[in-house]
């Protein structure tokens, strides 16, 4: 693990990484400075804020990975929504930061084959080097057992993110959450949608509950004994658990691994607040009544917040290249539709909105605080 | 239709009667006295026989009377962030000249448009243009640049300069490109350049000689060109068979000749068997005179091929009786009527009827001056159709303007049952000072016939048990 503080370049900078960057206060051991992207990403020039089209962050981008390596001592490698060639791209550029002697930090997956070509070449080279990503073994996960059917209960309050699917702004509320309940002074336990999450100091979504060879019934056991194990070793105040992908199918075409992490999660353990974050359209107050309505018989919890994301399918292209398409629309235009459904039952927020951001979170803190008497 | 009468359309098949249900976007089979009922032509007989089949629908939200309240183009609210990051792909005019002169050529002065000149665009201009593309297009995975003109290969050393600048500035993004010619020019240089950047490549053949070259000419003597482009295409075809494999070939249907000869040629000729192909018709946009003959043969000849489809696709007819020149007929159907016809709970009270892209962001087509204009399709000399420059970039009001032709005819179109399965755009109402409505107007009745023979084609393969999940190629 790292052990001193540096200011660190991030490579290749995208939407992925823009919510570690509004809550960079979240890393303990790096200040980012730095943001690379390749020329073609058209990012060049533009604030660190247009790949998500939130409020500003005062970062420019640049595309000269070279140049700005002497600027820096740490390089983050992240895991970008646009894959680069390994070989090509980013191995050259890690190899590059290693000889510069640079700190290098890898976010994104790694094959079994890339992580070996980037540890030895980091062995012999005695390049300082963090791992995340699927390139680390959990160490719970390892220590579950989920060989009995029972569910445990859990006591710690719950709260948990979900969305309409990947891009949707989940993690961001799940950074933005993180942070206020520690500003606030609340001991965190958390369980992230993304799989380097121990890069943030807390815990990624496990693997296991992607894997083929347990069934999905055992994943809801796992995923039980896991939050268990977790409550019981940290203690927290509150746990935060963000579920990966999407809770329905989009349409046919579509189909958003059916909702599947969100079922086995739902059935595992019980949320005391949750928080769902849906693709932008120009909805009415109907829309998010019935969707209300569907989690509950779906899922079985209430949603006690939404949050209108800015990100919009395009239609057009994700059927033409059969992949989902987003369109990523500004945190302004967002905060006008926004205001139009001030009458929903369940509150509207809009967390790109930099100014209101934590009403989300201060509503969530609130809803927890609200039983009038508490079970014991 | 009146506004208090349900929102539907009615039409029948020699098997069965139907309706089409606007607000569902639904087509139901129903039983004759319903049909009668609906079209007003029911006895009473029929009348109540038809009363519990419709109380029915009404239950589920069938025969609703609700129209569209405005009529406003979705993306309207969002252009700013379209036109900012969503530019799929840049055409580059890279020349205005053209060594032939072809009969039906926008450019050759049969239409409303400028004439073949020489100018060319700068490598300065290119290189904006690039750029001004890659700045734009943050939220596409891929990118696309084709070249058009005129004849491009005129401007082939310019073409390698861009591409080596596109390749450059791309980095991080796969980067595609394509080319538009007439195959008169092609040579070992420049084919082997367009294998090595894996160019698409649409080469303009209209069929065999005598077709080919009733339009077809060279600019130097008049003569027709096709043994250089066919002697062009079986040379390479030979020498680069996977590249070629891959080639299009785009033709324009003259409706003065023979088609059994025309499609014979693509059917049989070696060079050209196989390849896929695009069949367009003879443009009616911006014409100065009137269109040409016509075949009397022409029409009946392509409905005949059209039959002969709809049998294949019953498994009545082997595929190689089958013309590739219709083939993207059923495609249409397949495509509007079965894949992309999606039910729904109502209309929503705002909307548009289709056709129109987003002009500026589905492609950005750029003269050699550096002018923008949605596509190659509309005139030059159309003050409607510039949408921005180089320097100023886009006129977001011109563009919202030819966004939103669906306002010049409001009231027509929240009557109109196909307005989803329209496809006029501003190019259909340009009258080069101002977008007609009147223009727009009177392509209105092809457009709703057009919708219904192939919502009758899709409901009687579907009677015919035809399974579209199933690819039959």
């Amino acid at each position: 693990m790292m052990n001193k503080k540096g200011d660190a370049l991030v490579y290749p900078y995208d939407i992925n990484f823009t919510p570690i960057l509004r809550h960079s206060r979240l890393l303990a051991n790096c200040t980012i400075t730095k943001l690379i992207s390749p020329e073609g990403w058209g990012l060049t020039g533009k604030d660190a804020a247009c790949t998500d089209g939130g409020s500003d962050i005062g970062i420019s981008i640049s595309n000269s990975f070279e140049e700005e390596l002497n600027n820096c001592n740490t390089v983050i490698f992240a895991s970008s929504e646009r894959k680069l060639d390994f070989d090509g791209v980013i191995l050259q550029k890690l190899m590059l930061a290693g000889k510069a002697k640079k700190k290098v930090i890898t976010l994104g997956s790694l094959n079994k084959i890339e992580f070996k070509t980037v540890n030895d070449f980091c062995i012999k080279n005695e390049v300082d080097i963090d791992f995340y990503g699927s390139a680390i073994k959990e160490r719970i996960s390892k220590s579950i057992d989920y060989s009995e059917d029972s569910l445990h209960r859990i006591n710690t309050p719950i709260i948990f993110v979900l969305g309409s699917g990947n891009n949707t702004q989940k993690f961001e509320i799940q950074l933005l959450l993180r942070e206020f309940l520690l500003n606030n002074g609340y001991k965190v336990a958390q369980v992230g949608s993304r799989d380097y999450c121990e890069f943030l100091g807390f815990h990624s979504f496990p693997q296991k509950m992607f894997s083929t060879r347990i069934n999905e019934s055992k994943k809801v056991i796992f995923f039980n004994r896991y939050i268990r194990e977790i409550e019981r070793t940290e203690r927290p105040d509150v746990i935060i658990v963000g579920i990966p992908g999407g809770i329905l199918p989009f349409n046919s075409d579509f189909t958003n691994n059916f909702g599947f992490p969100a079922y086995i999660v739902a059935n595992a353990i019980e949320p005391d607040a949750a928080i769902f974050s849906t693709v932008y359209e120009d909805w009415s107050d109907i829309y998010f009544e019935r969707l209300s309505t569907l989690i509950k018989h779906k899922f079985g919890f209430f949603i006690d917040a939404f949050n209108l994301s800015n990100a919009q399918v395009d239609w057009n292209n994700s059927r033409e290249n059969m992949k989902l398409s987003l369109n990523i629309l500004d945190w302004k235009f967002i905060e006008q539709k926004k205001k139009l459904l001030s009458n929903s039952k369940v509150p509207v927020f809009n967390v790109l909105n930099s100014a209101k951001s934590s009403d989300i979170a201060e509503y969530a803190v609130n809803k927890l605080s609200e039983e009038e008497f508490e079970v014991v | 239709m009146k506004i208090d009468t349900p929102f539907i359309h009615l039409f029948k098949t020699p098997g069965a009667g139907y309706v089409y249900d606007v607000n569902t976007n639904s087509i139901f089979k129903v039983k004759e006295s319903v049909f009668k009922y609906l079209s007003g032509a029911a006895n009473e007989e029929e009348n109540n026989d038809a009363e519990n089949t419709l109380t029915r629908m009404r239950k589920q939200g069938l025969l609703s009377t609700k129209r569209l309240e405005t009529i406003i183009h979705p993306a309207s609210d969002m252009l700013p962030y379209y036109l900012e990051n969503k530019l799929e792909m840049l055409t580059l005019q890279v020349t205005q000249n053209c060594n032939l002169r072809c009969e039906y050529c926008p450019y050759s002065g049969s239409y409303i448009n400028r004439r073949h000149n020489n100018k060319r665009m700068s490598f300065e201009i290119a290189k904006k243009a690039i750029d001004f593309y890659l700045q734009h297009s943050k939220d596409n995975d891929y990118l696309s640049v084709g070249f058009y003109g005129g004849e491009p290969l005129l401007e082939f050393s310019l073409i390698q300069k861009c591409v080596e600048y596109a390749r450059n500035k791309a980095q991080g993004k796969e980067i595609k490109f394509n080319l538009t010619i007439n195959g008169t020019l092609l040579n070992e240089k420049n084919v082997e350049y367009l294998i090595k950047n894996d160019f698409q490549v649409i080469i303009s053949l209209d069929g065999p000689e005598e077709i080919h070259n009733k339009n077809r000419k060279f600019a130097s003597d008049g003569s027709g060109s096709f043994k250089t482009v066919i002697s062009n295409i079986s040379k390479f075809n030979e020498e680069y068979p996977e590249f070629f494999g891959k080639v299009m070939f785009n033709a324009v249907m003259d409706p003065s000749v023979d088609f059994n000869c025309l499609n014979s040629f693509f059917m049989s000729y070696d060079a050209v068997k196989g390849h896929n192909a695009m069949f367009s018709p003879i443009s009616n946009e911006y014409l100065a005179d009137s269109q040409g003959e016509r075949s009397e043969s022409f029409e009946q000849d392509v409905s005949y091929e059209m039959f002969k489809l709809l049998l294949f696709k019953l498994k009545r007819l082997s595929k190689k009786n089958i013309s590739p020149v219709v083939k993207a007929y059923f495609e249409q159907v397949r495509k509007v009527f079965y894949k992309e016809r999606v039910p729904v709970e109502q209309l929503p009270d705002k909307g548009h009827h289709g056709g129109p892209c987003i002009p500026g962001v589905m492609r950005l087509f750029v003269s050699c001056d550096g002018l923008f204009y949605p596509c190659e399709k509309v005139s030059e000399t159309s003050e409607m159709m510039k949408i921005g420059d180089l320097d100023k970039g886009y006129d977001i009001e011109k563009v919202r303007k030819l966004l939103n032709i669906g306002q010049l005819s409001e009231q027509q179109c929240k009557d109109c049952w196909a307005f989803r399965f329209c496809h006029l755009c501003a190019a259909s109402c340009d009258d080069l000072e101002s977008l007609s409505s009147d223009k727009k107007l009177s392509r209105c009745q092809s457009v709703r016939d057009e919708a219904e023979t192939l919502m009758k084609e899709y409901c009687m393969l579907r009677e015919f048990g035809y399974d579209f999940e199933e690819d039959a190629g």
